[in-house]
């Protein structure tokens, strides 16, 4: 029984996962410019005045919460645009953009609106990349 | 025997009887509950007497903790006098019964002379002479002679009953006239009303399973509430909660079921009591409370649902003949037959204002006696020649001329012997073969058909046609077997009669099973056979055949004028001998059980009320949030605490009359009864309390101000 | 609330249901082994398994031998853990330090019991060989440990002298033929949804801002399954299904209330193919009634957003808690302090009843103690000896009964307060003691008792007084019960059945309303004053 529950198992779904679902499997990474930048799941800290900011740590359940409320994006817009330069209106379509893809992972109505902070901030970085081209560079460099 | 029960009411021995039973020890180990409050009356007293016992959980002043431990005493006395007074009822009606019994002087035989002896000395198969006036000693049979025996005083039955040997009597009676020599076949202390007594005295009472269960529960919700207030205590206190030790008490007896726990042992004497004033002495528990699951109850047809007396009610001619023919031929036949069959033959005759034209040869015929061969009664004559020929003319041209008529004059004439018969059809049948007998066997059938017994009667060797007998329904029987049918029981009645005829009478009397044609073992296999089944079996039974299914049954009601053997083996006996009483016991045992259930769901749905009567009162002073609790705006947390003891206090005595009366039992779909007794008791019980408690208070706030 | 908030608590009570309708048809089929789907195959898997551990499959257990046979089995499974969480410093797959003990016992009494009270943070303190060998293991047995004590007390009334099972057997046939197949399908969904699969146990990435992020990861997928679907609710990390790799969306969040749910719903359905159609639907009647008050006291007052996730908001949070605290799962979405006083009045409920629709398998059990003490009540009050099952109940019975709603306040209150004489409440939430922490204090209790495992505290009651307290009462809150039950089910079995009718029908809408309201006063009688002083003043 417990080479069955135990081993076999859960070592069959992660041939199964591996192979048909490898991008899940290993913790929804999200890739840019070929380099994995973080989990899509997992919450990535910011401090940086040029990108959105998750919550507090401390502030959600699991502390590692990926997702902030649409009024929460968009109070941050105006000091992100008045630091970056991107128009208000660009930010707010983009913040639009990914409250409008997380519904539908969310099959449109099983969970509220929010946004995903990596995804969104990635998308700043793909969108203005003259912008953000000092973040880019610091972590080739890296 | 009314006025003494009235007496008992505040008799002395009773009111002592209910302060012996505050004995902890005593209540410790019959009720859990009262124990509990006992203990709490100890504890709020110790505190009240010394009240600088703790300066973080008494925050009262004694007078506050006096007044509480009254009112807790008063609770547990409430609950003690409750079954102080159903014993002492049931004990006065049990004495009243005995006295009868104990206080006589016997005439021992000893080697044939008389000496004597008090009653209570005598041994089973000791012989006694009784003589008229005299009454019976103990229970026993006849052993020689033969006598009238009053049984008024135990049965209500005013007419004097014959008794010769082996009959039984029953120790208490008076002989009526002629003198007796009874047998005693009972010991001393065991006769059934000895068995009776000993289920009313508390001490020696046996629990039910149903009590033993109820007490569990209750022992269990008690131990509950008794964990959450001692653990509110300490939980309270860390919380910073002003906790008083004895508004925890309070609360402790206001939760537990101290009204089901105090007036449990009242409703179970009650109901032995109340059989009692039925005439019906019981002799175990078991057998009461088997009779509220009685499922399947079997009756005897002759006596229980009918008047056991079959009466003449219609004549049925062959094609020959005319109804005329046929009443003359029964009514020459049933001339001198005095059987209560025969009566009503010649009634039925006179109601139709008819009358043989041969009356004369009729009045001086020579009978024809009923024998167990034959099977067949009735008349015979030669011819008229001993009458003179003016009588006969005159007769014969006063009446008109019948059939039958017709023929008696005709053998007459030819000399030969005229025998006019009635009997059973089988019977009749076997020496009077001049009939159509596919006709008679049809009519005949449709006699049974319609409930009725054929009689075929006969003059000579041929049949002019058929009397109908029926047996009468009992009155009332209809309407009484409607209500147990509507609780939910089977109905079976057993009978000698062919199946035709019991299924008739079953009809009429809407029972629902029968066996027709029974032999005397059928009862006991029936009773097993419903036993195996998972039935609960109620039956009546009066004779020796009886005994074995008496005592098999789980309701077994021997009839008192039956023998020795069925009242040993039932565990309830009818003083008054009526079978149709089953469904009064069933009844009863039906309303012991409501009754328990009812207290019990009026007693933890009053929970409800004191918890929002003495939270707040324990909370609110530190917890501005408890404020919302406060729905009953009682005057003080004292007077809150007092008047919901208070008000749990008087609940018992208020209950005393339902446990002692139970609850009102309508025969009805069981689903309607319950849900009549939720809303009474369960809804009443969650809404009373809130009205009651309120209403102390608002008295209590007057003096407390 | 909102129509998608509609939407959603239909597909989760749709979902459920739809799924116990079809599993509760399987499981009355594996109750008395009548041919199930491919019986062949599975017979021939099951039968090396039988050869394997050596046993009869034919042989028939009274209930003693049943519970003993659950207990030497538990017992081993228990034994085995806490070696393995002793040990795991020694054995493969990224070790960590070996944890203490009193903290081994406590998760393993923990896990075994299905309560799976978690006094540690699996991603911080366990190995993944901990985790999959150890705990994935341990999520099987206990609810088919509960499962099959469910069988065997359903057989107790449908049987008559003829035994209660072989408990090697059903435990067998559950995991291999009920559990393991739901999981592996759920995993791969849940996979699909977002929950990570690997023997990784960390990922390492340059950020976005140029630092570097270390993710915790590993058999997520797979624990995450069967620990909603068994009731167990031990999360892989310390957040529990907060965690977006437990529980990535609001898709994963419904599809996990489904999976708490299914198998407490199973039953009823199971009852009713076995023994009445009404009576099964009745007492599911019930258990939706049940749940659907802890559900609308939980969603009447706004929770968080402190403490929840925002992927699930209030309403996510509470449907996902309070399923999962009614089927005594216990795992959690959200932070429990984030939750409204309401929605923990709700939770406390779910624990006090444990029947609405409780665990797997026990929950069955304990809504039916509840039938057998209505029923008797009931009885009474229309003049019957009480009937179940057209059997009578016997003092026997209500004792044992009794004993079981005894069993539970006891275990509840007096560790209670035994911590806080102690000073061990104290000492870790603080000398002052306030409704907030008097409410934790109690929520562990109920949780251990109830073999619930959703807790404020966490890891920091791992003490040796918590852990020991709270297995013990976890130990007997679990197995007293489940003995006691066995025995009420081996006494029926011996009972004489009637074939008579009920003097009131245990279906339809009268029996629904009573067994309800009987159901709520016994626990609101009992923890009222409680509540009163917890969550009710916080």
């Amino acid at each position: 029984m417990i080479i069955t529950t135990g081993v076999a198992y859960p070592l069959l779904v992660t041939a199964i996962g591996q192979t048909v679902l490898p991008s899940q499997s290993n913790g929804s990474q999200v890739i840019l410019n070929g380099k994995v930048v973080g989990s899509e799941l997992i919450a990535q800290s910011f401090d940086s005045p040029k990108f959105f900011h998750p919550r507090n740590s401390t502030d959600s359940g699991s502390g590692v919460d990926p997702d902030i409320a649409p009024d929460s994006a968009i109070s941050q817009i105006h000091a992100i645009s008045s630091v970056t330069g991107i128009p208000v209106n660009a930010l707010k379509t983009l913040v639009d953009l990914d409250i409008a893809r997380n519904k539908e992972t969310n099959a449109l109505v099983f969970a509220p609106d929010y946004v995903n902070v990596l995804n969104l901030n990635i998308e700043l970085v793909k969108q203005y990349p003259e912008v953000y081209s000092q973040e880019i560079s610091a972590k080739g460099g890296t | 025997m009314t006025t003494k029960i009235k007496q008992s009411l505040f008799d002395a021995r009773m009111l002592k009887d209910s302060v012996t039973k505050l004995s902890p020890l005593y209540l410790a180990k019959k009720s859990p509950v009262m124990f509990t409050v006992e203990v709490g009356f100890f504890l709020v007293l110790a505190i009240g007497l010394l009240p600088n016992t703790s300066s973080e959980f008494v925050n009262e002043n004694s007078v506050f903790y006096i007044e509480s431990a009254i009112i807790l005493i008063v609770t547990v006395w409430f609950a003690t006098f409750s079954e102080s007074l159903s014993e002492s009822q049931a004990r006065a009606k049990v004495d009243s019964l005995k006295n009868l019994e104990k206080e006589v002087l016997a005439k021992k035989l000893v080697d044939g002379k008389e000496v004597s002896v008090i009653s209570t000395s005598l041994k089973v198969g000791d012989r006694v002479r009784v003589y008229a006036g005299e009454i019976i000693p103990r229970d026993g049979i006849v052993h020689e002679g033969k006598a009238f025996v009053d049984e008024s005083m135990m049965t209500g039955e005013s007419n004097p009953v014959f008794k010769e040997k082996d009959n039984p009597v029953l120790g208490g009676t008076k002989v009526a006239n002629e003198s007796i020599v009874i047998e005693i076949t009972s010991e001393s202390g065991k006769s059934f009303l000895d068995e009776m007594v000993g289920l009313i005295e508390s001490a020696k009472r046996p629990k039910t399973k149903n009590e033993i269960a109820l007490t569990i529960l209750l022992a269990g919700l008690s131990i509950i509430f008794v964990t959450v207030i001692v653990t509110m205590l300490f939980f309270g206190h860390y919380l910073g909660y002003h906790m008083d030790i004895s508004i925890l008490i309070a609360l402790l007896v206001a939760l537990m079921p101290t009204t089901i726990g105090g007036l449990l042992p009242a409703i179970g004497v009650a109901g032995i009591n109340r059989l009692a004033r039925d005439n019906i002495v019981v002799k175990s528990g078991k057998g009461i409370e088997a009779a509220g699951d009685c499922d399947i109850l079997i009756l005897d047809k002759t006596g229980t649902i009918t008047e056991g007396a079959r009466r003449a009610i219609a004549f049925v001619p062959m094609e020959k003949f005319t109804e005329q023919d046929v009443v003359e031929a029964a009514y020459a036949a049933s001339f001198s037959d005095h059987t209560h069959e025969g009566t009503s033959i010649i009634e039925l005759a006179n109601e139709k204002k008819i009358e043989p034209s041969f009356m004369m040869e009729i009045m001086t015929a020579k009978p024809v006696e009923f024998s167990s061969e034959t099977r067949f009664s009735g008349i015979e004559f030669s011819s008229k020649k001993k009458l003179s020929t003016v009588q006969t003319q005159t007769l014969k041209s006063s009446l008109p001329h019948t059939r039958v008529s017709a023929k008696v004059e005709e053998l007459e004439e030819s000399d030969t012997q005229v025998r006019i018969i009635k009997g059973a059809v089988e019977a009749v049948l076997k020496i009077a073969t001049n009939v159509n007998e596919p006709e008679l066997r049809w009519k005949a059938q449709e006699i049974s058909k319609n409930g009725g017994t054929p009689l075929a009667v006969a003059v000579n060797d041929e049949i002019i046609g058929l009397i109908s007998l029926k047996d009468t329904l009992k009155k009332d029987i209809r309407t009484k077997l409607d209500e147990v049918r509507v609780s939910g029981i089977t109905t079976v009645m057993i009978t000698g009669d062919n199946q035709l005829t019991a299924q008739v009478i079953a009809k009429e009397a809407n029972i629902d099973q029968i066996i027709a044609e029974a032999k005397p073992t059928d009862k006991l296999n029936r009773v097993v056979e419903e036993q195996l089944k998972g039935h609960v079996v109620g039956m009546i039974g009066d004779g020796t055949n009886d005994a074995p299914a008496l005592a098999k049954a789980d309701v077994g009601l021997a009839m008192h004028r039956g023998t020795a053997a069925a009242r040993e083996a039932a565990n309830m006996v009818d003083l008054d001998s009526d079978p149709s009483k089953i469904l009064k016991v069933v009844k009863l045992g039906k309303q012991l059980l409501m009754t328990r259930g009812a207290i019990t769901t009026f007693s933890i749905a009053n929970d409800v009320a004191k918890y929002f009567a003495i939270l707040p009162a324990m909370f609110m002073k530190d917890n501005p949030k408890m404020e919302v609790l406060n729905v009953m705006h009682l005057h003080s947390p004292e007077s809150a605490v007092l008047s919901t003891l208070i008000f749990n206090a008087i609940v018992i005595p208020m209950l005393i009359p339902l446990s002692l009366k139970g609850v009102k039992y309508k025969p009805e779909l069981p689903e309607r009864t319950f849900i009549k007794n939720m809303m009474m008791y369960g809804l009443g019980g969650v809404v009373f309390p809130f009205a009651g408690i309120k209403a102390i208070d608002i008295l209590l706030s007057v003096f407390m101000r | 609330m909102t129509y998608v908030e509609i939407v959603i608590l239909l597909a989760v009570l749709v979902g459920s249901l739809g799924l116990a309708i079809i599993f509760g048809r399987y499981i009355a089929r594996m109750i008395v082994y009548e041919k199930r789907p491919l019986e062949k195959t599975l017979g021939r898997v099951e039968n090396g398994f039988y050869k394997i551990i050596g046993i009869d499959r034919y042989e028939q257990m009274t209930w003693k031998q049943y519970f003993l046979a659950l207990i030497v089995t538990n017992v081993i499974a228990a034994g085995f853990l806490i070696v393995i969480l002793i040990y795991q410093n020694s054995l493969p797959l990224s070790p960590k330090p070996g944890l203490s003990f009193d903290l081994a016992f406590h998760t393993a009494v923990s896990f075994v019991t299905n309560t799976d009270l978690q006094h540690y943070a699996g991603d911080q303190q366990l190995s993944i060989f901990s985790q999959m060998v150890g705990l994935i293991f341990m999520m099987f047995v206990a609810p088919a440990s509960g499962i099959s004590a469910a069988f065997a007390f359903i057989r107790g009334f449908i049987r008559k002298e003829f035994g209660l099972g072989n408990f090697y057997v059903d435990f067998t046939r559950i995991i291999i033929t009920l559990l393991l197949p739901i999981s592996f399908f759920s995993a791969l969904l849940l996979l699909f949804l977002g929950a990570p699969q690997t023997l990784d146990s960390t990922i390492t990435v340059g950020t976005l801002q140029g630092g570097s992020q270390t993710i915790t990861i590993g058999p997520v997928a797979a624990l995450e399954s069967i620990k909603e679907l068994g009731s167990n609710g031990g999360g892989f990390f310390g957040a529990n299904s907060a965690h977006p790799f437990e529980n990535p969306t609001g898709v994963s969040n419904v599809f996990e209330c489904i999976l708490m749910l299914v198998i407490p719903l199973s039953f009823p359905i199971a009852y009713a193919h076995l023994l009445g159609k009404g009576r099964g639907i009745s007492i599911l009647a019930t258990m939706l009634i049940g749940f659907g008050v802890m559900l609308a006291l939980g969603l009447s007052e706004q929770s968080g957003p402190v403490g929840l996730e925002t992927r699930f908001g209030s309403f996510g949070s509470t449907l996902f808690l309070e399923s999962s605290v009614a089927s005594n799962t216990g795992a959690a979405n959200a932070s429990l302090s984030g939750m409204s006083p309401n929605a923990v009045i709700g939770f406390f409920l779910g624990m006090f009843v444990q029947a609405i629709p409780g665990a797997d398998g026990t929950g069955m059990m304990m809504m039916i103690i509840f039938v057998i003490l209505t029923l008797f009540l009931v009885g009474l009050m229309v003049g019957k000896t009480p009937e179940f099952m057209s059997m009578k109940i016997n003092p026997k019975d209500v004792r044992l009964a009794a004993f079981v709603f005894l069993i539970h306040p006891a275990l509840i209150l007096i560790p209670s307060v035994i911590a806080y004489t102690t000073d061990n409440a104290q000492s870790i939430l603080g000398e002052q003691t306030t409704p907030t922490t008097f409410t934790q204090v109690l929520y562990e209790y109920s949780s251990a008792s109830a073999n619930n495992g959703s807790d404020y505290l966490g890891t920091s009651a791992n003490t040796p007084f918590w852990n020991w307290s709270t297995a013990l009462v976890m130990l007997l809150g679990r197995y007293a019960p489940i003995g006691l039950m066995l025995s009420i089910a081996g006494s029926f079995t011996l009972r004489d059945r009637k074939e008579v009718v009920e003097p009131i029908k245990t279906s339809g809408f009268l029996f629904v309303g009573v067994l309800t309201v009987m159901v709520f006063i016994l626990t609101a009688l009992t923890f009222f004053p409680f509540l009163a002083m917890g969550p009710f003043s916080i």
